[in-house]
C-alpha cells in the first residue's frame, strides 16, 4: 500500500509537472493537450474512483495555485470533469456487476484500453464544453476556429491517453496483476 | 460451547482489520488535507483574507523550486530538440540551396555554351551572308587526326551536299584548308598548315604571288611558308596573305595569315616567308565549306565560246592548273604583263572581275570571271590585317540560293 501510494503520489507530481511544463511544448496547431485529463483517465481505469478523485483534485489544486488563469476553473471543473469519466468509465463494483446479470444484461466491463480512450473522450469533452461555455457567458461569440481548437484539443488529449496508457499501467503494476491472476 | 478461534487465525485477522482501519484512516486524513487545501484556498479567494491563503503559499513555496528544475530541465531538453530540428531544418536548407546552386552552375555552363555556339552561329551566320555568291555550306567537324606530322579533321558533308574536292574551308573569316577525299556523307579536310597543303596565295599588299605550304610536318609547328614569292619586293611582316583565285576552286580573297618573317633577302639561300595562319586550329568545331563554282549561266554573256578558259583542278595537295582552250566560264583576253604594283579596280558588289589583277604567270587569263570572298565584319578582316579586298566593276550575277545548314546539338 505504501508503495502505491508512493507511486501514486509520484505520478501525481509529475502528471502536474508535465502539464505546467511540458504540455505548451507539445502543441499541435498551437493547441496543447490536457496532459493531466488524459493521464486522470489512465489512472481512472487502472487504479478506481478513489484514486481519481484524489489525482484530480490534487492536480486541480495545484494548477490552481500555481498558474491560476481563471479562479475556481481548475480546481473545481478538473476534479468534476474527471469524476464524470470515472462515474461511466471506472471499474464497476461486484454489486453493480451483480444488479446487471438480475437484470438480465452481460455484466461485464469493456476493455480497459478502450474504455480509457472513452473516458479521456468524456472528460476533455466536458472540459473544453464547460470553456466555450464559459467564455460565451464573457460575451465572446463562438465561432468556427474555437471549435476547431476545442475539436483539436478532444482528439490530441485521447489520442494522448490512448498512447500514454501502456507505459503508465505497466508503471502502475496493472499488467503484472492481471499476468498474476 | 464456543470453538475458540486459533491464535494465529486470529491475528492474522485482527492485522488486517487493523490495517484496514488505519488504511481508511489515512485516506480519509488525506482526502481531509487536500479538501482542506482546497477549501481554504476557495475561501481565500472569496473573502480574500491573506491568513486563509497560507497553506497555499506553503504548497507554493514547496512546488516552485521543484518545478522551477522540472521546467529547466524540460526547457533544456526542448531547446536541445529545437536545435536539433534547426539544424535538420539547416541541413535541409544546406541540401536546397546546395542543390540549387549546382543547378545553377549547370545551367551557368549550359547558358555559357549556349551564348558560345550562338556566338559561333551568327559569325557563321555573317560570314555566310557576306559570301552568298560561294554557295557557302555550314559543316560541323566530327573527327580529327591526332598524328603530329599531318593536320587534317572530318566534317559531316560529303557529296549528297554538294561538296567536292579541293573546295576552300573557312573558318571566322580565315582559310582552314581545303576538302578531299570526299564521300557521300562526310568529306576530308588538309588544313593549310599541313605540310602536303599547297595554296596559291598572294601578298594583300605588293599582290605577289606564290603558294603557301604548310610546315606541321617540316618543324612541327602550326605555321606556313609562302613560296616562289617575286624577287623584287620583299614582304613586311604583317602584310596579309589571301588567295589568290589561281588554281582549285578557290575563290580570292580569303585571308590565309600574316606574314611573320620575312628574311628571305637577307639570308640567300632562303627562299620562303614565313606565314602565321589567322584560323585558330586548336579550336575547330564549324566550318564552312565555300562550294564555290563559277556561274556558267550568269557569265554566258561574257564568255567566249572558244577562246575562254576552265580551271581544272588536279587530284593533287598542290595543284596545278591546267588551261583549257574552249571553255564557255571564262573570257580569254590577252595576258598583260605582270607589274611591281597591283592596280586596284574600283569596288562593286563582290564580284571581282580578275582580269585587273596582275598575274605574273598567266595561270588565269585576263577576263575570267571569280567571286572573291568577303570577309565578315568583326572576324579576320582585311582591315584588322592590312589588306583590301580586289574590287570590281563588273555587275555581281544573281548569287545561288543560300543554304545553311547547321548540325543540331
Amino acid at each position: 500500500m505504501v508503495k502505491r501510494g508512493l507511486t501514486f503520489g509520484l505520478l501525481t507530481l509529475l502528471v502536474y509537472l508535465l502539464q505546467a511544463t511540458v504540455a505548451k511544448h507539445i502543441a499541435l496547431w498551437n493547441v496543447a493537450p490536457n496532459i493531466a485529463l488524459a493521464m486522470i483517465a489512465i489512472v481512472t481505469v487502472a487504479l478506481g474512483r478513489k484514486y481519481t478523485f484524489f489525482m484530480a483534485l490534487t492536480i486541480g489544486y495545484l494548477l490552481e495555485i500555481m498558474l491560476p488563469a481563471l479562479d475556481y476553473i481548475n480546481l473545481i471543473l478538473l476534479p468534476a470533469c474527471a469524476m464524470l469519466g470515472a462515474l461511466a468509465f471506472s471499474d464497476k463494483s461486484e454489486r453493480k456487476l451483480e444488479e446487471e446479470r438480475s437484470m438480465g444484461k452481460r455484466g461485464g466491463n469493456l476493455p480497459a484500453h478502450i474504455r480509457t480512450l472513452l473516458c479521456a473522450l468524456l472528460s476533455i469533452a466536458i472540459f473544453e464544453i464547460v470553456n466555450l461555455f464559459y467564455i460565451y457567458l464573457n460575451g465572446i461569440v463562438i465561432d468556427g476556429d474555437q471549435l476547431q481548437r476545442a475539436t483539436i484539443s478532444i482528439v490530441y488529449t485521447t489520442a494522448l491517453a490512448g498512447v500514454m496508457q501502456f507505459p503508465v499501467r505497466w508503471w502502475l503494476g496493472t499488467y503484472r496483476l492481471k499476468k498474476a491472476r | 460451547m464456543r470453538l475458540k478461534e486459533p491464535k494465529p487465525e486470529r491475528r492474522r485477522s485482527r492485522n488486517t482489520a487493523a490495517r484496514t482501519v488505519w488504511k481508511r484512516i489515512i485516506i480519509v486524513m488525506a482526502a481531509l488535507v487536500i479538501l482542506g487545501l482546497a477549501g481554504t484556498h476557495l475561501f481565500s479567494l472569496i473573502t480574500g483574507n491573506e491568513t486563509l491563503a497560507m497553506p497555499e503559499d506553503a504548497v507554493a513555496s514547496v512546488l516552485t523550486p521543484l518545478q522551477t528544475g522540472f521546467s529547466s530541465v524540460v526547457d533544456s531538453v526542448v531547446n536541445y530538440l529545437y536545435k536539433l530540428k534547426l539544424r535538420a531544418n539547416l541541413e535541409l536548407a544546406y541540401n536546397e540551396l546546395k542543390q540549387q546552386n549546382e543547378q545553377l552552375v549547370y545551367q551557368a555552363m549550359l547558358a555559357d555554351e549556349l551564348r558560345y555556339k550562338l556566338s559561333v552561329y551568327e559569325d557563321l551566320y555573317d560570314e555566310i551572308s557576306v559570301n552568298e555568291s560561294m554557295n557557302p555550306l555550314v559543316a560541323t567537324v566530327i573527327g580529327h587526326d591526332s598524328g603530329n606530322y599531318f593536320s587534317v579533321f572530318t566534317i559531316n558533308k560529303g557529296k549528297n551536299d554538294g561538296v567536292q574536292d579541293y573546295m576552300a574551308v573557312t573558318m571566322e573569316g580565315a582559310l582552314v584548308g581545303y576538302t578531299y577525299n570526299v564521300s557521300a556523307t562526310k568529306s576530308s579536310v588538309r588544313t593549310i598548315i599541313d605540310s602536303e597543303a599547297s595554296i596559291a596565295a598572294l601578298i594583300s599588299s605588293t599582290r605577289d604571288q606564290g603558294t603557301v605550304r604548310g610546315t606541321l610536318g617540316v618543324d612541327g609547328t602550326a605555321m606556313c611558308r609562302m613560296y616562289y614569292l617575286p624577287d623584287e619586293h620583299l614582304p613586311r611582316p604583317g602584310d596579309t596573305v589571301v588567295t589568290s583565285g589561281v588554281v582549285m576552286s578557290f575563290p580570292k580573297g580569303i585571308p590565309i595569315g600574316t606574314v611573320r618573317e620575312s628574311t628571305r633577302g637577307m639570308e640567300s639561300n632562303k627562299s620562303y616567308i614565313v606565314v602565321e595562319p589567322i584560323a585558330n586550329f586548336r579550336h575547330i568545331e564549324y566550318v564552312i565549306v565555300l562550294r564555290y563554282q563559277p556561274d556558267a549561266e550568269a557569265v554566258a554573256g561574257q564568255t567566249s565560246s572558244s577562246d575562254s578558259l576552265t580551271f581544272t583542278p588536279l587530284e593533287t595537295s598542290k595543284p596545278v592548273p591546267t588551261i583549257q582552250i574552249g571553255s564557255d566560264f571564262y573570257q580569254l583576253a590577252p595576258t598583260p604583263e605582270p607589274t611591281a604594283t597591283p592596280t586596284a579596280p574600283p569596288i562593286d558588289g563582290s564580284v571581282l572581275l580578275t582580269s585587273e589583277s596582275p598575274l605574273p604567270q598567266g595561270t588565269l587569263s585576263p577576263g575570267t570571271q571569280s567571286y572573291e570572298y568577303q570577309v565578315p565584319s568583326g572576324m579576320a578582316t582585311g582591315s584588322e590585317y592590312g589588306f583590301t579586298l580586289a574590287p570590281t566593276a563588273t555587275p555581281t550575277p544573281s548569287p545561288p540560293p543560300l543554304d545553311i545548314s547547321v548540325e543540331e546539338d
